[in-house]
């Protein structure tokens, strides 16, 4: 069977969030670190955070990717963490952002504990 | 030793408590207002006009002040409050005494103290400003930095104060967004080409013609808004403020060079009253503003004489906060006619024991 991409052309995967699918990963960090769902992304560890101005990485895209099950994007953000903390410093709901990247790294096995 | 009897003695003379002043007077009850400070108006004061109609702080105040003159005690230290089954008994710092049966308690709020948010500046870098002081320089019209220049470049911090689990205070203080957008737009009428970006995590406004002023913000004087939060001011060699923060709508982190700060500090309960009488200090909710925020629907809701109204709680605007006033102040009518009835009946009671 001939198809379009014979001629040339080719199929893209959409660009939609898919909010159907199950996010195990989000539930299973909810569980850990409930502080986590107080997040309202204001951004202040991201302006604090040491790394950020390099990668443009931070706390706040870290929890969205997670949040909408972007895992491809988070793995390779939580790599820039540098534990210095200053995210939980500021943060103005008190979301325990040290103890939840922790948890992250263990949830995609970035390292094993 | 001075003793005075009233009706109702009102602690505070703000908005709340002068508006109660005058529908109570106006009912026909002996009143007292007491304040601390050495002129009525309490923060009303400290505003040159108020959002959204842009109407004078002053205007709105002499309506309230008129016809209350010779109730108005300023300059009261109040020492103790006490409580007799009867009557609340005030003393303040000549000894004067007051005596009611109801205490209507409006001693409003009090500013946050910026300087606690020691990452924005404030107390450190002389251009970082509250919005308690931007209002005194608009009622001066003198909108100037510390080396006489006029700024060209403003930022407006939402949220200093409110809605932060760091300093305690976790509720919105529910009018500095809009007090922000007021005094943005204030800015930009008198000094043309200023810019001015706000800082926001959200704007909450929630008020009627709130929307109107956002609007004429963004249409009028091309105020911009910035979704991000104040990480931290940092001051250059010129006096020039650097602010960092990210714009979460961008997702980036973000840096800006301005001229100057203004932190639009929430509200606080004014702990004056309730650190000298545990009976009032017993009615902070978990907020640390008096009451519980319910709406009661018994029909004598307060036996003990005790009324709260005002920004004491919770954070208001003028308007919400002199229609509880009117709203308790009819309250405490319903209470004092209550407890007038009951004397009378007492009264006959006891006549007709002596008589039979």
């Amino acid at each position: 069977m001939i198809g379009m991409t014979d001629f040339g052309f080719k199929i893209h995967k959409d660009q939609l969030l898919d909010q159907d699918r199950p996010n195990v990963a989000y539930k299973e960090m909810i569980e850990k670190v409930p502080s986590l769902s107080l997040c309202i992304s204001c951004g202040s560890c991201t302006a604090t955070c040491n790394s950020s101005e390099m990668t443009g990485m931070g706390f706040r895209k870290l929890h969205l990717y997670l949040k909408t099950g972007l895992y491809v994007n988070l793995k390779r953000g939580l790599k820039y963490c540098q534990y210095c903390g200053k995210c939980w410093l500021v943060c103005p709901r008190g979301v325990n952002t040290r103890k939840a990247i922790v948890e992250m790294k263990r949830i995609f096995e970035i390292y094993k504990t | 030793m001075k003793r005075t009897e009233a009706d109702c003695i009102i602690i505070g003379a703000g908005p709340a408590g002068l508006k109660a002043g005058t529908i109570l007077q106006s009912l026909g009850y002996k009143i007292f207002i007491l304040e601390k400070e050495y002129q009525p108006g309490g923060k009303l004061l400290l505003w040159n006009t108020l959002f959204p109609h842009d109407e004078s702080a002053m205007e709105i105040l002499n309506p309230l002040l008129k016809d209350q003159k010779k109730n108005i005690m300023t300059s009261v230290q109040i020492e103790t409050i006490t409580k007799s089954p009867e009557e609340f008994t005030v003393a303040d710092q000549n000894q004067t005494i007051y005596t009611s049966p109801a205490l209507f308690i409006s001693t409003g709020f009090k500013p946050f103290n910026a300087g606690r948010k020691e990452e924005y500046g404030y107390g450190i870098y002389d251009n970082v400003i509250t919005s308690v002081e931007l209002e005194d320089k608009l009622k001066n019209n003198n909108i100037t930095m510390t080396n006489g220049k006029v700024p060209g470049k403003v930022a407006m911090i939402h949220c200093v104060g409110s809605r932060d689990i760091k300093v305690g205070n976790e509720y919105c203080s529910s009018v500095c967004c809009i007090t922000g957008i007021k005094q943005a737009m204030e800015l930009g009428k008198r000094i043309p080409g200023i810019q001015v970006s706000c800082l926001y995590m959200d704007l909450r406004l929630n008020g009627r013609f709130y929307e109107d002023n956002y609007k004429m913000a963004q249409m009028s004087h091309k105020i911009q808004f910035i979704r991000g939060r104040l990480s931290e001011t940092n001051e250059d060699v010129d006096g020039s403020l650097v602010i960092r923060y990210e714009d979460t709508l961008a997702g980036k982190p973000a840096k800006m060079i301005v001229d100057m700060i203004v932190l639009l500090v929430g509200m606080q309960l004014d702990k004056s009253v309730s650190r000298i009488c545990p009976l009032i200090n017993e009615q902070t909710g978990t907020d640390g503003f008096f009451g519980t925020g319910k709406i009661d629907f018994s029909s004598n809701p307060q036996k003990d004489g005790l009324f709260f109204a005002g920004a004491c709680t919770g954070p208001k605007n003028i308007t919400e906060s002199m229609n509880e006033a009117s709203r308790v102040a009819f309250e405490v009518h319903h209470f004092l006619k209550n407890s007038l009835i009951s004397e009378i009946h007492d009264r006959h009671d006891r006549f007709r024991l002596q008589n039979s």
